[in-house]
């Protein structure tokens, strides 16, 4: 039957129905089409519902001189939803103008019944065929109804050539390469061709042709790109004309509304799919990648935050007090977006709260594992896994003492922390400091090592950890934000609590970058280190500065000595561990830190006693000299080479070496009054 | 460095007339007992005056054992605070030296 001519919305109604393919994955979505006529529902909506103010609306203006609009409501917010809307609007506006041209060309034609049998089978529903390859086998089946004798083939196009998805014949053609033949004069031209053998001699005829008299080739065009060609010929008589190539031209674009139909239906899966990753990716990043802010720290104001972009990150970040006075923080970045990467991110995050928070409880905790050993813990755990994924991860991760004045920091590919020094006013990078201590993120090689270094933190001092999305968010001009943005950030701000220097970091980024320049998670978290209020009372703390001399050795041990020997006095034994990892610590800087027999070099001994310990720390000028660094002493071969150094370490409870901003070295001993077990 | 020298008919005995052994005279000490390291009589260092050696201090005294071995003669050593006795147990160089209470106990036994 041909349909009754009707009016472009009826028809722009009817074609959006069979776009929105099928029903049940478009609940929630309502249509309307407005037109001259007045605004009719098309899809979940009634007569007499009205679009939300969210809808969205498309004008479509028509060859006939007639305008439409499409309105969408409950579409998911955002540019996908808009995008999805208009091109099902420009898809239907095309198949509504091919039907009206097809109903011309009916009139035009007068054609056979089995011609117009063929094309109705498709009736004006594309979907009844629901997938190409079904539409196809029923193209090529009626095809070769319409005449005795005739063969047909229906080639998909795709970007290594061509293959064929349907033949009548019982041998199928191999897939050749896409510029072959009428069939490729067809895809190059996207334009049907009739040819006569009698008429042209082809010198690079398609294989299937070879004892063809005549043949048809129509490609199939969709938003301008060849998908299929519907190839027909007769190996006894010419049976081509212009009527028939037009029946062939309606099939073929038929096949494209059922093409396109089917890429809508993929897109909206698709779009799904996004909205489904999105809201998991929410999910996981609000419960499972962020870390609450610690509580009950002494010396530390701590800030967080965290924008989530449109799409997901695997960013996470945590916090794992050790004590009151020492905070580890871990910041990472799981190469990869999406919620493949959010899990890896929390896979790796709750690795690290595994490893680096030992046992639980509020107690200080002098013997927590070092940050570089944590690290490796973690590295241990996962980067197997992390290699077979595919995914890498970039790590910071620092211990904040704010005891010793100390952080400690793991860098392992990650931004460089910033650091804002009260002494200076000035801002470094941590990394600049590091020596070349940058270790290879987490799931790059199954043999890392992890190497941490140390520097200080001194009340005043501002630290500020950060993913990429900070300074890789883009200004209108296409400028990234950059570190030195957030340098000048940080010391406009430097007098806010570190919360609301999160929130100034978070506007100036969004304020240079607007919203749609931030393009990845945007992370940060800000630490102040505040004085503090000493709980345990230094008894005694003293201060001297020698010149460096081994001369002045008895000087130091008798100045250490007399706060020593002082009430409540301590037992000898401790003050002979203490000179002798004093002497061993001062002579080795003394012959290694300056150079020999230098006298102009300083060394300044700052002792102080406190209910529990004693501390010892050596502050010089010199070269850089990490007692760790020396290896153990020979037992078979005793010299005194690292004998003092051994000393040290096993005289002492801690030691704790710190090469400062400006060339500074501090060693500080502390031996407890009172031995822990462990 | 002022160091007390006594020998007797085998055996030297050196007195190191300080209260510390370490990094800064453990060099001079070792010059100025250069000459009794030489040859095969029994040498005793005294440490009764010494009331405090760091590992430099040591690294002498272990020098002057070798040498001393290397030349077949007998070392040892007496009269070790606490301070240096202690010191010489975190390194078990206690193990491979001799250490005797008193100076008389060590002149009896090595000179006898």
């Amino acid at each position: 039957m041909i349909p009754a001519a009707s009016s472009t919305a009826d028809r722009l109604i009817s074609t959006l129905h069979q776009l929105i393919h099928p029903p049940e994955n478009w609940q929630g979505v309502r249509v309307w089409v407005r037109s001259p006529e007045g605004q009719r529902p098309a899809f979940g909506a009634s007569e007499v519902e009205q679009p939300s103010e969210a809808a969205c609306e498309i004008a479509l203006d028509f060859r006939d001189g007639t305008r439409s609009t499409v309105v969408f409501d409950g579409l998911e917010s955002g540019s996908s939803g808009r995008r999805l809307a208009e091109s099902m609007t420009q898809a239907a506006q095309c198949l509504v103008e091919r039907e009206v041209e097809i109903e011309n060309l009916f009139e035009e034609l007068g054609f056979s019944y089995e011609g117009l049998a063929s094309i109705h089978d498709f009736g004006s529903d594309p979907t009844v065929f629901l997938t190409p390859s079904r539409a196809f086998s029923k193209v090529l089946e009626r095809l070769i109804a319409i005449t005795p004798g005739l063969e047909a083939a229906i080639w998909t196009v795709g970007e290594n050539g061509i293959e064929i998805a349907n033949c009548s014949l019982d041998s199928v053609p191999e897939p050749r390469a896409a510029d072959i033949g009428l069939v490729g004069k067809a895809i190059q031209e996207k334009r049907g061709i009739i040819w006569r053998r009698r008429e042209r001699v082809e010198a690079r005829l398609d294989p299937e042709l070879d004892s063809a008299r005549s043949a048809l080739v129509s490609p199939v065009v969709a938003h301008g790109i060849v998908h299929a060609v519907v190839e027909v010929w007769n190996e006894h008589e010419d049976s081509f004309d212009s009527h028939f190539m037009r029946l062939v031209e309606i099939l073929s674009f038929q096949l494209s509304r059922v093409i396109e139909a089917s890429r809508l239906h993929e897109e909206r899966l698709e779009s799904q799919r996004l909205r489904h990753d999105l809201e998991i990716g929410a999910h996981i990043q609000e419960h499972l990648l962020l870390g609450q802010l610690p509580s009950g720290l002494e010396g530390l104001d701590v800030g967080a935050l965290s924008i989530p972009s449109q799409h997901v990150d695997g960013d996470f970040f945590d916090f794992l007090p050790q004590s009151p006075t020492c905070l580890d923080v871990v910041m990472g970045d799981v190469m990869g977006k999406g919620v493949p990467a959010a899990l890896v991110g929390a896979a790796v995050k709750s690795e690290f709260l595994r490893s680096g928070s030992g046992s639980p409880g509020g107690e200080s905790r002098p013997n927590a594992a070092r940050p570089e050993r944590i690290v490796l813990d973690v590295h241990q755990a996962i980067t197997n896994r992390l290699i077979e994924l595919e995914r890498f991860v970039t790590i910071c991760y620092a211990r904040f003492d704010t005891r010793r004045r100390i952080v400690t920091y793991v860098d392992c590919g990650h931004t460089s922390t910033l650091r804002l020094r009260a002494s200076t006013g000035r801002v470094d990078a941590l990394r600049d400091e590091c020596e070349r201590r940058v270790n290879l993120p987490l799931g790059m090689h199954p043999d890392s090592v992890y190497r941490q270094f140390q520097s200080t933190a001194e009340p005043g001092d501002i630290f500020v950890i950060y993913s990429d999305g900070v300074t890789e968010a883009v200004g209108p001009g296409g400028e990234l934000y950059e570190q030195r943005r957030l340098e000048q950030t940080l010391l406009e701000h430097r007098d806010l609590s570190a919360s609301d220097l999160t929130i100034a970091i978070r506007e100036s980024v969004v304020a240079f970058a607007g919203a749609d320049g931030v393009r990845d998670d945007l992370s940060c978290v800000v630490i102040k280190i505040e004085p503090l209020v000493e709980r345990e009372e230094i008894v005694l703390e003293d201060r001297l500065s020698v010149p460096s001399s081994t001369s002045q050795l008895r000087k130091l041990r008798s100045f250490t000595s007399s706060i020593a020997e002082r009430e409540p006095t301590m037992p000898v034994e401790i003050l002979d561990e203490l000179l002798l990892a004093l002497t061993e610590a001062a002579s080795n800087i003394m012959r290694h830190g300056y150079d020999e027999d230098q006298d102009q070099g300083i060394l300044e001994l700052t002792v102080r006693r406190q209910s529990d310990r004693f501390v010892m720390i050596l502050r010089d000028w010199g070269r850089s000299f990490d007692p760790a660094s020396v290896q153990p002493p020979d037992w078979d071969d005793l010299s005194p080479g690292g004998m003092g150094v051994y000393f040290i370490h096993e005289l002492m409870d801690d030691v704790e070496y710190i090469r400062g901003p400006e060339g500074e070295n501090r060693l500080t001993l502390t031996r407890f009054l009172s031995r822990r077990d462990g | 460095m002022d160091i007390q020298i006594d020998s007797g008919d085998h055996v030297d005995v050196v007195r190191p007339r300080v209260s510390a052994l370490d990094a800064d005279n453990a060099k001079a000490f070792s010059q100025g007992v250069a000459s009794q390291l030489q040859g095969d009589r029994s040498l005793i260092v005294d440490l009764s005056e010494i009331d405090f050696i760091d590992s430099a201090g040591l690294g002498v005294i272990l020098s002057c054992l070798r040498r001393k071995n290397a030349d077949g003669g007998t070392f040892a050593l007496c009269s070790m605070s606490r301070q240096v006795a202690s010191t010489f147990r975190l390194v078990r160089m206690d193990r491979i030296i001799d250490v005797f209470d008193t100076r008389d106990d060590a002149v009896q036994i090595l000179g006898g």
